[in-house]
């Protein structure tokens, strides 16, 4: 009798947990589900007639979202509807159905599907987003408008939803904004500054970039750019710039030495390290008058402390500026007229001390003008009139130069620059001392000479004029080919090789006629 | 007792006669299906068709014609379905070591045994597969490689298992044994690709991909049709209607997705919680077998690696992946995304790519299917734009992705007017150089 009980008792037992581990087909159509087999949920949901009504509006239900899941969203609108008609009660199915019905365009019947998502509190602010958008895209502005703001009401969590409802709230301005009879007031008044809270939100997020050439494209589009000058010509978003640079070089004759062989132990060779930090900021008052004032610290130290014709080139320069420029148009394009004024100021160790005190001072100002002429490029001509003052008298000159540049773009995204200088020194201490230079100088640039590396190769030819002292040092030649192997290793950050190579010829060979090579490593950093 | 002999000298026949046959020098593999064209290179021999039944040598090329397949029974008894217009070597298939096979051009399909014939080393790979610019170490079961000549992609499914996957560079004429070969695949940029995911290696790449989850249901097409099934060609298909993409623009995905915990409810309140329950658990138990991460479309922040977004489709012509792209939709229940409509889906039977609007090229373009026949299109204006080509290097929307910023006046490119200044002032200084220097002998003079 004890043994038959036990064995009916392990029957039960056994049968009871045999029903808790049968699953029937809406179970297990739903693990299916669940594994993300849509294809066998909904085949196994095709064969299946349940009798109760909350078994079929499941079934429709189930099939419905995993023929959504599937992109099949003409069939999950049948099904949805479907399982609408059997009273599926769901929290989450005006949600899926409003979705469904949204990607196979009918549009209306989803935002009332999306509305009623809303009363039943599930997903509440991307639902009022899908109605909002949906009025937008139907192009019943003053709805979208209205349930964009009550998400920035009410939603207080999901920063991404908030963010976009922020943008898009802009965008519903604006096309509002388009059928008044000023839309440049209401752009200004309130689509820029709506969509500038919406970057403020998250502003690291992706979307930022897409709203900041928003906001730029619209403010070209209704002339509101602060930054678009009356050519066309735009500047940065951010006025100032702020940069320093480190040069470490090797310079092979830095007293400038004859190459004669009786002469050149005077050949003295060197470290320089040259530190140089140049802040500029730029005001517009208007929109044609560019103001730059900016100014430069550089400081200059040989390693060679030892040798006297060396450390005495230690110096110090501080070069306050003010770069102006007028906006216009010629040659139907925009150019600039330049003007400004450039002051410098010079210390060194001119006593060989090893103090480094003052130096030299020079006023430069200049008039020139920017435009373009050739398709390839800019053309920019300047005249500029130098005043230097040194300790030493007989240094003091003056120094009228005229300069020509030229910028070409090449088809294979290289670049040519040309710049030619004629530059007339009259020295006011010791006429004698007077030349006349020509600069012929060419480079040419590849940005991707390697990917990531910029090359620039250049040489630059220069007469001199010795003027007066035709007799003993006649035409001098100055050669100077050079190049200089850039890598931006961050849009702020580059490191730059560099190697130029002097050689001037003389008539007077002892006194005037050297040349020396220069390898110098760059890094500048951009704040 | 003579008909018992004659029984047992059958049986022993049929028992070995995979071993006699192999006894015959070289050979190692036999065509066991073959559907069309199928034809076979051996060393010192002229190309010729091949059949069912035929045994193929070591060192022999299989090639297969259009809308042609051929399954292969190799004699440890792996199985390797070799698709249309492809073309593979049987390089080296050793008794004691692991195999290669260099897949030329197309698809091949491999179900590799687990206790490959007398390996020892059961860790290391038991065969190896071989493109222009991938090499595989197969440690697992099931697979499937596809291979374009023209952009020199290679893709790599795996349907069970593991299999080792490495790049290798098409200029370097990579050959090596099974000794390089594994170290190749076990080399640091090599990647594991696990069952349901894809990798890709190509010389736009840069390197074999972090795998990524294939999409779940071109995955298990692709793993029922071994090859054999055909797309068929409907030259006047009824054209299909156009979705949107479920993602409004802008909206993130994942928060606009449903993890389904009410549709979990609204079950149990009908089945019943039990049966729910066994369901869950059950659907947790398979999913267990699938790795597990994120859905990608990730940068590592200290390596640069970039992890694509999982769920996009394989195009096995061009043996491409086509990655989700930001506004795709999410699905919490496989953790993948599901691109938007205009990039495409795939066939319900053959599991191939397919796009009713673009096409997509070797080269990863998509390029737009309407002809010019004098009439716009039915939708015009209201017709999917082109996705933007495919670069798996690219991450454009991913969390940390650096992206250009407009207001950065940092911009990249060329400023001439700085060039300029830098040349104006290295000659300003030059003339004072030279100022100087000329009247240096003067104020010694004068000293």
């Amino acid at each position: 009798m004890r043994q038959g009980k036990a064995f009916l008792i392990l029957i039960f037992c056994c049968l009871t947990l045999q029903a808790a581990f049968a699953m029937g087909p809406l179970a297990r159509a739903f693990k299916s589900f669940n594994t993300g087999d849509y294809v066998a949920t909904i085949k196994l949901l095709k064969n299946f007639n349940g009798s109760k009504k909350s078994e079929k509006a499941v079934k429709w239900y189930l099939s419905a979202i995993s023929q959504a899941r599937l992109q099949k969203f003409d069939q999950a609108v049948d099904s949805f509807a479907r399982a609408n008609r059997y009273k599926q009660e769901a929290r989450d199915f005006f949600y899926e159905y409003g979705q469904a019905l949204y990607a196979a365009n009918s549009l209306e019947e989803a935002r009332r599907n999306f509305l009623k998502s809303v009363g039943k509190k599930f997903k509440k602010a991307t639902s009022l987003y899908y109605v909002a958008h949906i009025s937008q895209i139907l192009e019943q502005h003053k709805t979208a408008k209205r349930y964009y703001r009550q998400i920035l009401k009410e939603e207080k969590r999901d920063k991404n939803v908030l963010q976009i409802a922020s943008f898009q709230l802009a965008e519903v301005l604006l096309s509002m904004a388009e059928t008044t009879k000023k839309p440049a007031a209401k752009v200004k008044k309130y689509v820029l500054p709506q969509m500038r809270k919406a970057i403020v939100i998250q502003p690291e997020h992706r979307l930022v970039v897409e709203i900041k050439n928003r906001i730029l494209e619209v403010q070209r589009q209704y002339g509101l750019d602060p930054n678009q000058m009356i050519n066309g010509k735009t500047l940065p978003e951010r006025r100032w710039n702020l940069s320093f640079k480190e040069v470490i070089s090797y310079d092979t004759n830095i007293t400038q030495s004859t190459d004669l062989i009786t002469a050149q132990a005077t050949q003295k060779d060197s470290y320089i390290y040259t530190s140089s930090l140049r802040g500029k900021y730029t005001l517009n008052p208007n929109n044609r008058f560019i103001a730059n004032p900016e100014v430069q610290l550089l400081h200059v130290k040989h390693s060679d402390q030892d040798n006297a014709t060396v450390f005495e080139n230690d110096a110090y320069q501080i070069i306050p500026a003010l770069n102006n420029s007028l906006e216009h148009s010629a040659f139907g394009k925009p150019a600039s007229f330049l003007f400004g004024l450039e002051y410098n100021y010079t210390a060194r160790d001119r006593g060989q001390k090893h103090e480094i005190i003052k130096y030299a001072t020079s006023i430069t100002q200049y008039i020139g003008e920017k435009f373009r002429y050739f398709s390839g490029g800019n053309t920019g001509v300047k005249f500029k009139l130098k005043t230097y003052r040194a300790f030493q008298k007989t240094q003091d000159n003056n120094t009228f130069s005229m300069v020509l540049d030229q910028v070409i773009s090449l088809k294979s995204g290289n670049l040519l620059l040309f710049f030619i200088s004629a530059d007339f020194i009259n020295n006011i201490g010791l006429s004698r001392e007077s030349t006349n230079s020509f600069l012929f100088r060419v480079d040419y640039i590849i940005p991707e000479f390697l990917k990531g590396y910029m090359l620039n190769i250049a040489h630059g030819f220069t007469l001199i004029d010795t003027r007066q002292q035709q007799a003993t040092r006649g035409y001098e030649r100055q050669f100077n080919p050079s190049l200089k192997l850039t890598k931006n290793i961050s849009r702020k950050f580059s490191v730059a090789y560099g190697h130029d190579y002097t050689r001037v010829t003389s008539k007077d060979k002892t006194g005037h006629e050297y040349s020396k090579n220069v390898t110098s490593l760059e890094l500048k950093y951009k704040f | 007792m003579f008909r018992n002999i004659i029984h047992l000298v059958l049986i022993m026949t049929l028992t070995f006669s995979v071993d006699l046959l192999y006894a015959e020098k070289g050979k190692v593999a036999k065509i066991i299906i073959k559907r069309g064209t199928v034809k076979v290179k051996e060393k010192g021999r002229s190309v010729a068709s091949i059949g069912k039944g035929d045994w193929i040598a070591e060192g022999a090329t299989l090639a297969t014609g259009k809308k042609s397949f051929a399954k292969v029974l190799f004699v440890d008894k792996s199985q390797m379905n070799l698709g249309p217009n492809s073309q593979m070597l049987i390089k080296a298939f050793p008794i004691e070591k692991a195999g290669i096979i260099t897949l030329m051009r197309g698809q091949l399909r491999a179900k590799v045994t687990k206790d490959y014939m007398k390996i020892k080393d059961k860790s290391k790979s038991k065969l190896f597969i071989q493109t222009k610019t991938a090499a595989m170490g197969v440690r697992g079961t099931d697979f499937q490689v596809n291979y374009n000549s023209q952009n020199q992609s290679t893709s790599l499914v795996t349907y069970s298992g593991e299999v080792r996957m490495a790049q290798i560079d098409p200029s370097s004429n990579f050959r090596g044994g099974q000794r390089r070969l594994e170290r190749r695949v076990s080399s640091s940029g090599s990647v594991s690709v696990r069952k349901g995911q894809i990798s890709q290696a190509s010389p736009r790449t840069g390197g074999a991909t972090i795998p990524v989850k294939l999409n779940p249901a071109q995955l298990k097409t692709l793993q029922k049709n071994e090859g054999q099934k055909f797309k068929k060609s409907s030259s006047k298909a009824a054209p299909k209607k156009q979705f949107r993409n479920v993602i409004p623009k802008g909206l993130d995905s994942k928060s606009a997705s449903n993890d389904s915990g009410e549709m979990k409810k609204a079950m149990e309140k009908t089945v019943g919680k039990t049966q729910i329950k066994s369901a869950v658990v059950a659907a947790r138990i398979e999913k267990s077998a699938v790795p597990t991460g994120d859905a990608g479309g990730k940068v590592d922040q200290v390596t640069g690696a970039v992890t694509m977004r999982s769920g996009g489709y394989l195009d096995p012509q061009t043996a491409q992946y086509i990655q989700p792209p930001p506004e795709s939709s999410y699905d919490p229940m496989t953790d993948t995304y599901t691109a938007p409509p205009e990039y495409g889906g795939f066939d319900a039977v053959t599991g191939d790519y397919q796009n009713e609007s673009f096409t997509l090229t070797p080269e990863g373009e998509f390029i737009s299917v309407h002809t010019d026949d004098g009439r716009g299109p039915a939708s015009e204006g209201d017709g999917p734009t082109a996705p933007p080509p495919l670069d798996p290097s690219a991450c454009v929307g991913c969390d940390g992705s650096p992206m250009d910023d407009p207001f950065d006046p940092n911009q990249p490119g060329i400023n001439a007017d700085e060039q300029f200044a830098d040349i104006e002032a290295a000659h300003d200084a030059s003339l004072e150089s030279i100022q100087n220097s000329s009247n240096v002998f003067f104020i010694i003079d004068t000293q």
